[in-house]
């Protein structure tokens, strides 16, 4: 699965909207409870346990693709 | 009440200050959270200041600030306490922007409901929400309330019982690791 079809699983929009520059304050889908399954499908699905404070600077498609590759996830 | 000082998931809620009062009117009063309460009345100096006196006069309520790494970051609430029915309605609202719609909130309202259940001694809480408001009726439905009553202003009132609490707690604060 692509970080773009994750994100949008995950705040249930279509997979054309979701792009490096969708932030979290940009659609009302993204709120507290979407960014809660999106972590916890981003785990999942890339194996990794995502340090708090990483969860709370996920604020874009952009910095989620950049926290990940600390995690040696490439996507 | 007594002053309240109380620590988890990365939270501190201590007892709201008449030197942070003004800070917490400017919070109160800006568009993106008044527009998310019940009451959107614009709040002057002098009513912030006659509520905060009724207020730590009060026995059934207690306001708190809630702060994150040292930082004010919002204000936690229990109101209509009753220690007969064991029941009361938390709120609250974080202001910096960086720190809404994540992992953040649900630290505030589980510390806020912890305080609850377990200090207090709560055995119900409750809150009204707009069902306008999608973003709040999914994060209480994720934090286990459970809808009971509602009204044709769009006014939905839910509860929250400790059992389902923990159930959906354990759920998200898998993810707090500090």
């Amino acid at each position: 699965m692509t970080l773009e079809q994750l994100f949008a699983e995950s705040l249930g929009v279509a997979v054309d909207l979701v792009h490096d520059d969708l932030t979290y304050q940009s659609i009302p889908q993204w709120d507290s409870t979407a960014h809660m399954l999106l972590i916890a499908r981003m785990e999942d699905e890339f194996g990794v346990m995502l340090d708090t404070d990483d969860i709370i600077d996920m604020s874009s498609v952009a910095k989620a693709r950049q926290i990940l590759a600390k995690y040696d996830v490439q996507c | 009440m007594d002053d309240i000082h109380f620590n988890r998931y990365g939270i501190d809620l201590t007892s709201l200050q008449s030197d942070e009062i003004e800070m917490v009117r400017q919070w109160r009063n800006d568009p993106k959270i008044a527009s998310l309460m019940l009451d959107q009345t614009y709040i002057t100096e002098a009513m912030q200041q006659a509520w905060f006196i009724r207020m730590r006069q009060s026995s059934n309520q207690c306001y708190m600030l809630a702060r994150f790494r040292g930082e004010p970051i919002g204000v936690a609430s229990l109101t209509a306490i009753d220690m007969q029915q064991r029941s009361c309605e938390p709120g609250m609202y974080i202001y910096p922007d960086h720190y809404r719609n994540n992992i953040l909130p649900f630290c505030v309202a589980f510390a806020l409901n912890d305080l609850a259940f377990e200090q207090l001694g709560m055995q119900r809480l409750y809150g009204k929400i707009f069902d306008e408001n999608t973003a709040s009726v999914r994060f209480h439905e994720a934090s286990g309330y459970i809808r009971y009553d509602g009204n044709e202003a769009g006014l939905s009132l839910y509860m929250l019982e400790q059992e389902p609490y923990l159930a959906a707690r354990a759920k998200i604060a898998r993810f707090i690791r500090y």
